[in-house]
């Protein structure tokens, strides 16, 4: 070999050898939007051939990687893949960070509350809506209703936004101020009180919720009553890692004030192992504004703004003990004041307070083929609603309600082989109110009580008749509810309450109602891109206790308990599809068409009485032996972008009374015909979510149509009309963490300042703008 | 680390534990006037004469929330007045007048409560005295008012003197107006409706009452008036004030009264104590319309 042959050989094997051996690292973060939450546990991946996953703090270190260009990804579940290319010297340290956004909509995403275990959204045979922490934190919404707004189908009453004493959300062309339809849940335990059936939207802190599930279409195979028109499920966060917190002051119109904290931590090293807690505190007040309608200003001079004041606090904890396995026990404690906008005499005029107290505990295991559930919860409310008002003399009268419900909830999920997937639970309910209305400048106290026991017991099997393809669903549940020990009764009448003297009933009948709510249905899924849905079901419901056993003025009239009252049962034939169009464009419909029978709904009497100022309508809420509701919904998302997400969503429904029966052969109202109340005939939302490095930015357009306001679908004076007037409003949101610890967050709810007025004639607050700092640790 | 997980758990409890305070119980206190002009326990007063009663009430500790005068004659209870109120500081000193029915014996009960909802009572009998004692009436055939858009009429009556003033003319009157009116849709009926300057509402159609200092509260009898208790007729019979006094029922009685129609006859109570009827003789229903009525009351 010639001399010059080995040099050059060797120059080249050293160039080579130099070239093989040049290596650099990859260091950097990997963070969810909107925020930059630091994901653990990302797959950090280098060239489709190795990887690494992020640590607590989300950061993550790639060594020994060949000089050149690279490129590396960053995905976990629940957010959308990133990729960047990079290139790596000999001997440098390149640093790439990733945010994350969480995936809008992801049919391959997993939810609890439509099986009571966990399933995936294609595979659920229902109409199924999830909103993930991003979407919610794009949201300028101040409470965790209004997080609801862009679901088609969903009807949110919040007429003075925070400063609502009482929201609603229910949904399929249901009667819009009736929450007892929805079944409304926190981590799995129903919030729904015995008493009427209400939720206090208020009681949670938006801070704390993790996603909410939305289930749409009688659940009551699953869930029993006040599941018939359907599901929502509050799911609250929970630490993942280390020490981390927020710390948060916010300022906004009418002297708005807020404050809250945040702490959560988990022990240990082990991401499925170990104990962890979550404290939250909040608080906020605001001056507020007049809400009475130009003409009740005109005429009452005792008006004052309604103003709020609000604090909640929280804690959960936990232990993991291994993946899957865990116990939780968790506390809210939540008091407001909320002014209802008229000062007489009392401190803080006419007002409604909650102090509200929630403890649940929750065993859950998921093993291989079976998976279990256990709750137990207690639920007390302490409501408090001074009412006073100047008309020929002074009035004062307190509304004191003691609201308890608790309960029992468990289910086991079990795979059968291949092919089966069973589900069974039972869940034992006991409910109860203890109330007064107690007169100050009268002798009168007015007291109601009653207790609802429920229990229920539920089947169910998803059988997979052709896997992947074809999945049939049948599920049966049995409910007994008893109604006990109900009673009205006045003491010491006087002209303000010896009216209702005739309707005393110190020991109503016993009640005990027992209902079987079936479901039946096919899931087919024809490709990757397709998923069909057809489903029939029928829900159940008795009366709430208020309207069992308490009579009472309320606006237009004057309730009449009805303790004869039946449950109501709703049937339910529903077909829908997902279809992923061009792209990821993802289209969602559903059609349903449902049947109320013996439809509990607030009727005229066409008596009336002498409350003390004169002759009133006497309503009662009775048995309407068919209603029949039609309707359709539709849902586009459209990731233009990883971080551009636009989306649009309607839905319309055609709610009427199709079979009235008279109350009496003197009954002169047929209401035959005629629509339900408070059902707006369409909504129509346009939602758009940008993250870029400046801004996330989140905006919301919404359409509510027109909504009848009285039973007899005739001219109410208040509202000037027969139906409340469609209107629109935009909400808008931006936000920003700098330097990875600042969080700014600016809120504009109603940006064009539309006002839209409630059955009262009562205004909404209009553009409402909102800033919060927060420090995140 | 463990020193600020126990000052959160702290601060937490310090949250959820608000602080109540017990307020103190006690009883008001009534004292009944006596001597001078006032009605002495156990005099005798002939039908139709004037009981007046002083009563000199503190509450106790707490606000005084309510007074009830309760007339109990021959085992009949009738609730003269049930008046809800809030006094706060010096207590309440009022004269009440009322008129002494035909029972042999009346005992008159007056009870008050305050806001801890503490009550006391007394009572007095007031014996039936000899001959009759009811007394003459102000007839005032037609006093015509304009509704609340009518701009040639005057809107505010005084129900003593049938004078009527309008917007100008009531300055300095203001004490010695009894009674405006008004029209609007009410439950989809039409309602010509009788007000006065106390009442709450009657600000919607007469923003002038807010600015006076003396604003007169006239209850009207809805009851009686709704049924056509009294007839037209009954009114123009009435000679002195028997029926004017026995036809109101105190308890069914308001600031407003609806349906105020053609024909109707209301009887009604004014600030000072003084009985009356009022027949309508015409109403418009319109809000630019006017009203016609014809008016009998206590001298």
């Amino acid at each position: 070999m010639k001399p010059s042959r080995i040099f050059i050989s060797a120059i080249i094997f050293l160039a080579f050898a130099a070239v093989i051996t040049a290596q650099g690292t990859i260091t950097g973060r990997v963070t969810g939007s909107p925020e930059g939450r630091p994901l653990a546990n990302a797959a950090v991946i280098i060239d489709d051939t190795r990887g690494v996953t992020t640590d607590r703090d989300g950061r993550f270190l790639i060594e020994k990687v060949p000089a050149g260009s690279h490129t590396v990804e960053a995905r976990i579940l629940g957010y959308s893949t990133r990729r960047e290319t990079v290139t790596v010297t000999d001997g440098s340290s390149v640093t790439v960070s990733f945010l994350l956004d969480e995936e809008y909509i992801d049919a391959g995403a997993v939810v609890v509350t439509a099986n009571r275990g966990a399933s995936r959204i294609a595979d659920v045979p229902a109409r199924v809506t999830l909103i993930g922490s991003a979407a919610i934190a794009s949201r300028p919404a101040a409470t965790v209703d209004e997080m609801l707004s862009t679901v088609p189908g969903l009807n949110i009453s919040r007429s003075f936004g925070i400063f609502s004493h009482k929201s609603s959300v229910t949904m399929r062309g249901l009667s819009g101020n009736e929450q007892a339809r929805v079944l409304v849940m926190i981590d799995g335990v129903p919030v729904n009180k015995s008493d009427g059936g209400s939720v206090n939207w208020n009681l949670l802190d938006p801070e704390m919720v993790e996603r909410i599930e939305v289930v749409k279409g009688p659940a009551s195979s699953m869930y029993g009553s006040n599941a018939m028109g359907g599901a929502i499920n509050v799911i609250t966060r929970k630490p993942d890692s280390g020490l981390s917190g927020k710390v948060t002051a916010g300022y906004g119109t009418f002297n708005t004030f807020s404050g809250r904290l945040n702490l959560g931590q988990k022990f240990g090293s082990d991401p499925d192992r170990g104990f962890y807690y979550l404290l939250n505190g909040f608080y906020r007040q605001s001056d507020g504004y007049i809400t009475q309608s130009e003409f009740d200003r005109a005429a009452n001079p005792y008006l004052v703004a309604s103003d709020m004041q609000e604090y909640s606090g929280s804690l959960k904890t936990g232990y993991s003990f291994r993946k899957g396995e865990f116990i939780e026990a968790d506390f809210i404690a939540y008091n407001d004041r909320r002014g209802t906008g008229e000062l007489v005499w009392q401190p803080h005029g006419n007002t409604t307070d909650h102090d509200t107290y929630q403890v649940r505990t929750r065993y859950s295991i998921e093993r291989d083929r079976l998976s279990a559930d256990v709750s137990l919860f207690w639920l007390k409310e302490n409501y408090r609603k001074v009412n006073e008002y100047m008309k020929d003399d002074y009035t004062w009268y307190n509304v004191l309600s003691e609201r308890l419900d608790a309960g029992v909830l468990s289910s086991v999920t079990w795979k059968a082989g291949s092919r089966h997937s069973l589900s069974a639970g039972t869940d034992l309910r006991a409910g109860s109110v203890d109330a007064a209305d107690v007169y100050y400048t009268s002798t009168d106290i007015v007291y109601n009580r009653g207790r609802m026991i429920s229990s229920g017991l539920y089947l169910q099997d998803a059988f997979k008749i052709v896997p992947e393809r074809l999945t049939l669903t049948a599920g049966l549940r049995y409910d007994l509810s008893m109604f006990r020990d109900g009673a009205f009764y006045i003491d010491a009448p006087s002209a303000e309450t010896v009216f209702m003297r005739n309707i005393e009933d110190r020991d109503m009948d016993n009640v005990t109602w027992g209902a079987l709510s079936p479901k039946l249905a096919l899931n087919y899924t024809p490709s990757a891109y397709a998923r069909i849905y057809l489903s029939a079901g029928r829900g159940f419901r008795p009366s709430v206790l208020d309207d069992l056993c308490r009579s009472g003025r309320i606006r237009g009239g004057f309730k009449l308990a009805n303790p004869d009252a039946s449950p109501e049962y709703l049937a339910n034939i529903e077909a829908g599809g997902d279809f992923t169009l061009a792209g990821k464009l993802r289209a969602s419909l559903s059609a349903w068409y449902s049947q109320g029978r013996d439809f509990l709904y607030y009727v005229n009497t066409g008596d009336s009485i002498d409350m003390g100022y004169g002759l009133r309508p006497i309503l009662v809420r009775t048995n309407i032996p068919l209603v029949e509701i039609t309707g359709a919904e539709a849902e586009l998302n459209w990731p233009v972008t990883p971080t551009v997400i636009l989306g649009a969503a309607g839905s319309w429904s055609y709610s009427v009374i199709s079979e009235y029966r008279l109350l009496d052969a003197g009954d002169p109202i047929d209401l035959t015909g005629n629509h339900l109340t408070d059902v707006p005939s369409a909504t129509v939302s346009i939602s758009a979510r940008w993250n870029n490095r400046f801004v996330n930015a989140g905006l919301v357009a919404r359409y509510q149509g027109a909504m009848w306001v009285n039973d007899q679908n005739i001219y109410d004076e208040v509202v000037a009309g027969d139906r409340y007037p469609a209107y629109a409003t935009v909400d808008l949101r931006l936000s920003r963490v700098f330097a990875e610890r600042v969080s700014v967050n600016l809120g504009v709810q109603n940006l064009l300042d539309t006002k839209f007025y409630d059955s009262k004639g009562a205004v909404c607050p209009g553009r409402f703008i909102t800033l919060e700092l927060g420090y995140i640790f | 680390m463990a020193r600020s997980f126990r000052a959160l758990i702290l601060l937490l409890v310090l949250i959820l534990t608000g602080c109540g305070t017990e307020e103190p119980e006690t009883t008001p206190l009534i004292l009944l006037k006596a001597g001078g002009v006032f009605t002495a326990d156990g005099s005798a007063v002939a039908p139709g004469g004037t009981l007046r009663f002083g009563l000199s009430v503190s509450g106790g500790g707490g606000a005084i929330t309510n007074l009830v005068v309760r007339r109990v004659s021959d085992g009949v209870t009738v609730t003269e007045a049930d008046r809800g109120m809030y006094i706060s500081y010096g207590g309440l000193d009022t004269t009440l007048i009322y008129t002494r029915g035909y029972g042999q014996v009346e005992k008159w009960v007056f009870s008050v409560m305050n806001s801890f909802r503490d009550t006391a009572s007394v009572s007095m009998t007031v014996l039936k005295g000899a001959g009759s004692a009811w007394g003459e009436i102000s007839y005032h055939p037609s006093v015509r008012i304009g509704l609340q858009d009518n701009s040639s009429l005057p809107h505010f009556a005084d129900l003593h003197s049938g004078i009527a003033y309008d917007g100008a003319g009531v300055a300095g009157h203001e004490s010695e107006v009894d009674m405006a009116a008004f029209w609007y849709l009410t439950s989809g009926n039409s309602s010509p409706t009788l007000t006065c300057p106390a009442y709450s509402s009657a600000l919607t159609y007469y923003p002038l009452f807010g600015s006076w200092s003396v604003k007169n509260q006239t209850m009207y009898d809805y009851y009686t008036s709704d049924n056509n208790l009294v007839t037209p007729a009954q009114f123009d019979l009435a000679a002195n004030d028997s029926l004017l006094v026995n036809a109101y029922r105190p308890g069914s009685v308001s600031g407003q009264s609806k349906y105020a129609y053609t024909g109707k006859v209301v009887p009604f109570r004014t600030a000072d104590g003084k009985y009356g009827l009022l027949k309508v003789i015409h109403a418009d229903e319109t809000p630019s319309g006017e009203m016609e009525i014809a008016v009998k009351i206590q001298k």
